[in-house]
């Protein structure tokens, strides 16, 4: 599975289009990385709900995340209705950031526990409309100065070279306490280095040299750091004066926004604004969080494993809403969770990853009645059914770990789990293709593996 | 193998096979609040035969874990009352003190608890955790721990067992710590294994392998175990017998074949209708209990689950259903206005 291209992204207008995407991070200092997203693509159109599905571990919630550009991906493009994310400014992010939203698995911690509801559900409210007030040019300019400073100092070669200018300054400094002291002293007892102390002289000369831009650098940063500190209040005040001057309406405006956000997810508003995460229940809480997902309207919502910490009857609740907002609003979904009939339930298209790669992606009826990947099987069998007349044990439980996602496996990347594997698979990793349907329809089935399964291993 | 070692070194007393293993009656655990005294078991009584298995089902806050707790003596030890009784291979247990429980726990019951991050102590690399646990129960030198402890990874097939010997637990993923918790748990053979919620941290592949590796042993050490989960889907194949918890009461116990051809209580059909369930067609609408669970300080009157149940009659809001036997062997409930025969298992499955 360790399918790579993206023969199965739609020709059609996407609301989300991931392309090529890749998340790496370093671990250690020996170059080593954690390959969490190795070249995953996929789209989502309007009013759509895709479904990523795989085992803890495989990539879900790093790909969701790398969307939301935290952190940005290593490789590959994200376009929200073709507009790339890559390389716009902090200000059409913020306003990016309002039309995708995301949603966490533990309803609880996701929740600030130290404020109302209310606050809570109207955070992304108020962020946005405080950036409505341009901040004045000197909290501007402090701003930019605190980072520029934080940057500086942080940069390797500003690092480098203060090492170095402090290197070369003492190497002088020595020399010439040593050939001071060495020589001898003239009648009046002061000792003359000669030669030795002046290239000492000179040798600090230069460390200071090197040292003197950094030193002046600092010393100017600072000093402006301070006038603009000290000045700060009082050029801020107009600002803080037109916020104050418009709070009320804000205020009145953002009650009935967070009422009726509240109300369309089932949480009474009246009684539950005041109060604070821990008085709710799991599913409520996770209510409340698509409350705040869906209160600046966004077009699509990344719900990371919205229900995997809640139990069935509650999960069946949360299900049942998003479905209901996905056709009230024409919301796009993308809907992360590791049990596949959850994922069935709620999905139009299925993505299944493995160690940070796709392997199947197909209609969710499709990929049951007919899995082509033989990691999609093992997936499905794992689903407990409330059946007993069905032995869970006659079930295909995939054996061992997954395997590190710092040295994964050559070629496909499932092959050391696989039935299936041959040494093709060791050598070549497989890409997707179409198994089945035709290409951009939504009966269009691709895998990526080199011997998929065929009709005689589904009977 | 493992196996027959621990039940060597724990040197297992046999009791004639004819009385339950353990035995469960009237049991109730309060606690005191300042809001006043939650009653979160409330009269639960059932048995267990020795080497079988109960699947103890309901929803958060239903009291699964307090029961468990309860029948272990695992409760915080201030404003806490417990009455009613529990005998465990035919003595009561329910008086007995901290001391004396001592014998009992691990080598005759033991736990393995829901999060095994949080029940592992994340400082500490996992052999000498699981060496401490073995020398605190069995009177055994370091050396002869290490090499049980090493064996006991083994059995629960963990990989190289000696390389995660000196490993912390942030170092293992949460299916490996899982095991690793199952391992330390049977580590003196116990008779009597509590699962709370073993799989639900873990994600729907590692589950299946957690739950048969459990029954595996099971079955290898005769071993009873109580089964605790809120997923239908998780003990329908693999518990003997099932008791539904709603509100700190049975409101449903019977043989799991029984409880899936012919179940009687709402509530039950009401879990079981909630599992999104893979041979459905997607966008399948999932029935849902509405409403929330009942106040465990003020209990309704009459039955608990009348606020949020679809057959309630005004007599379900007066006169509390006991439970009691219906017609099938083993089989029990508490309600009213059962849920008609007739197979409740084909009608939810097509
Ligand atoms: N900040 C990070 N630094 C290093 N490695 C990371 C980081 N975040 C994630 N990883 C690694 O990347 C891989 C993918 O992790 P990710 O959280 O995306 O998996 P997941 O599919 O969401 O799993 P789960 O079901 O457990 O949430 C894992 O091996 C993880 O350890
Ligand atoms: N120490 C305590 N003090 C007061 N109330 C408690 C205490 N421990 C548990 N409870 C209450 O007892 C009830 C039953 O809790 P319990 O933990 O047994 O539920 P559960 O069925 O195990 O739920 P979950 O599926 O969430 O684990 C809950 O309402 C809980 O708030
Ligand atoms: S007794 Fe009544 S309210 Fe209670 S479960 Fe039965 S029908 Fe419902
Ligand atoms: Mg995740
Ligand atoms: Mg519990």
């Amino acid at each position: 599975m360790a399918g790579s291209g993206s023969v199965h992204l739609r020709e059609r207008d996407s609301v989300l289009r991931v392309e090529h995407l890749t998340v790496e991070f370093p671990v250690g200092t020996s170059g080593a990385k954690v390959h969490a997203v190795s070249d995953v693509s996929f789209d989502i159109m309007k009013g759509e709900t895709l479904g990523v599905v795989g085992e803890s571990g495989c990539g879900k919630s790093t790909t969701g995340k790398a969307i939301m550009r935290v952190p940005p991906p290593t490789k590959g493009s994200v376009l929200l209705e073709g507009q790339d994310l890559e390389g716009l400014s902090a200000n059409e992010l913020r306003e990016v950031r309002g039309r995708l939203q995301m949603i966490f698995q533990d309803p609880i911690s996701s929740l600030n526990p130290r404020r109302t509801i209310r606050d809570i559900v109207a955070e992304p409210l108020t962020v946005q409309w405080l950036e409505g007030f341009p901040r004045s040019p000197v909290s501007t300019a402090w701003r930019r100065l605190t980072s520029a400073m934080t940057a500086g100092a942080r940069h390797p070669i500003a690092g480098r070279l203060a090492r170095v200018g402090l290197l070369i300054f003492f190497i002088g400094f020595l020399l010439f306490v040593a050939s001071t002291a060495l020589a001898d002293p003239d009648d009046f007892g002061r000792r003359d280095g000669g030669g030795g102390a002046s290239l000492g002289e000179w040798i600090m000369t230069a460390g200071g040299v090197v040292l003197l831009p950094l030193i002046v650098v600092g010393a100017v940063g600072a000093v402006l750091w301070a006038v603009l500190v000290l000045l700060m209040p009082l050029a801020s005040l107009p600002r803080t004066l037109k916020i104050r001057s418009q709070q009320k309406a804000f205020d009145a405006e953002t009650e009935t926004r967070v009422a009726a956000a509240l109300e369309e997810v089932g949480i009474p508003a009246d009684l539950s604004m005041p109060k604070m995460p821990h008085e709710f229940s799991g599913g409520q809480a996770q209510r409340i969080s698509i409350a705040r997902a869906l209160i600046l309207e966004p077009e699509v919502i990344i719900c990371d494993e919205p229900v995997s910490a809640l139990d069935v009857s509650v999960q069946a609740q949360v299900l049942n809403l998003l479905e209901d907002l996905k056709a009230k609003y024409g919301i796009s979904l993308m809907f992360i969770a590791h049990d596949l009939a959850v994922v069935k339930n709620i999905s139009d298209r299925v993505v299944v990853m493995y160690l940070g790669k796709t392997c199947e992606v197909a209609a969710p009826d499709a990929l049951y009645a007919a899995p082509r990947h033989p990691y999609t099987q093992v997936l499905m069998s794992a689903i407990p059914v409330p059946d007993p007349l069905i032995d869970p044990r006659s079930a295909r439980v995939i054996s061992g770990e997954l395997p590190s996602p710092i040295t994964p496996p050559s070629g496909c990347r499932f092959r050391t789990r696989c039935p299936r594997a041959t040494e093709l698979c060791t050598r070549a990793e497989p890409v997707m293709t179409l198994a089945a349907g035709s290409p951009g329809e939504s009966d269009a089935h691709y895998v990526a593996c080199h011997h998929p399964l065929t009709e005689e291993d589904w009977s | 193998m493992t196996g027959s070692m621990a039940d060597d070194v724990c040197r297992l007393t046999k009791t004639p096979a004819e009385e339950p293993l353990l035995s469960v009656e009237n049991l109730r655990t309060q606690f005191f609040t300042p809001r006043g005294a939650v009653t979160a078991v409330d009269g639960v009584s059932f048995t267990l035969e020795r080497g079988k298995t109960l699947g103890v089902v309901g929803e958060s806050g239903s009291g699964k874990t307090v029961l468990s707790r309860s029948i272990m003596n695992l409760l915080p030890s201030r404003n806490v009352k417990r009455t009613g009784s529990v005998r465990f291979d035919d003595r009561e247990i329910l008086n007995l003190s901290d001391s004396e429980m001592r014998h009992v726990w691990g080598k005759e019951m033991a736990m393995v608890f829901q999060d095994p991050m949080t029940s592992l102590n994340p400082v500490m690399k996992v052999g000498k955790q699981i060496i401490e646990s073995l020398r605190l129960h069995l009177d055994v030198s370091k050396k002869e721990a290490r090499s049980t402890g090493v064996e006991l990874l083994r059995s629960v097939n963990i990989p190289e067992p000696e390389k995660r010997f000196e490993e912390y637990p942030h170092q293992l993923s949460g299916g490996m710590r899982q095991r690793v918790m199952i391992a330390v748990a049977l580590a003196c053979g116990p008779r009597l294994l509590f699962a709370d919620e073993p799989t639900t941290a873990l994600d729907v592949t590692v589950q299946a392998q957690i739950l048969n590796l459990l029954q595996d042993q099971q079955i290898e050490r005769h071993m009873a175990m109580i089964l605790v989960t809120h997923d239908l889907g998780v003990v329908a194949g693999r518990a003997d017998e099932i008791a539904v918890m709603y509100g700190g009461r049975l409101v449903e116990k019977a043989p799991t074949a029984t409880l899936f051809r012919d179940m009687k209580h709402p509530y039950t059909e009401a879990l079981l209708q909630s599992i999104p369930r893979i041979e459905n067609p997607s966008h399948t609408r999932l029935k849902v209990i509405g409403g929330r669970p009942p106040d465990l300080v003020n209990q309704p009157k009459g039955c608990a689950f009348a606020a949020r149940c679809p057959r309630v009659q005004p007599r379900c809001l007066e006169e509390r259903p006991e439970l009691e036997p219906s017609l099938a062997a083993g089989h029990s409930f508490a309600c009213h206005f059962p849920v008609e025969s007739a197979g409740s298992l084909s009608e939810s499955s097509n």
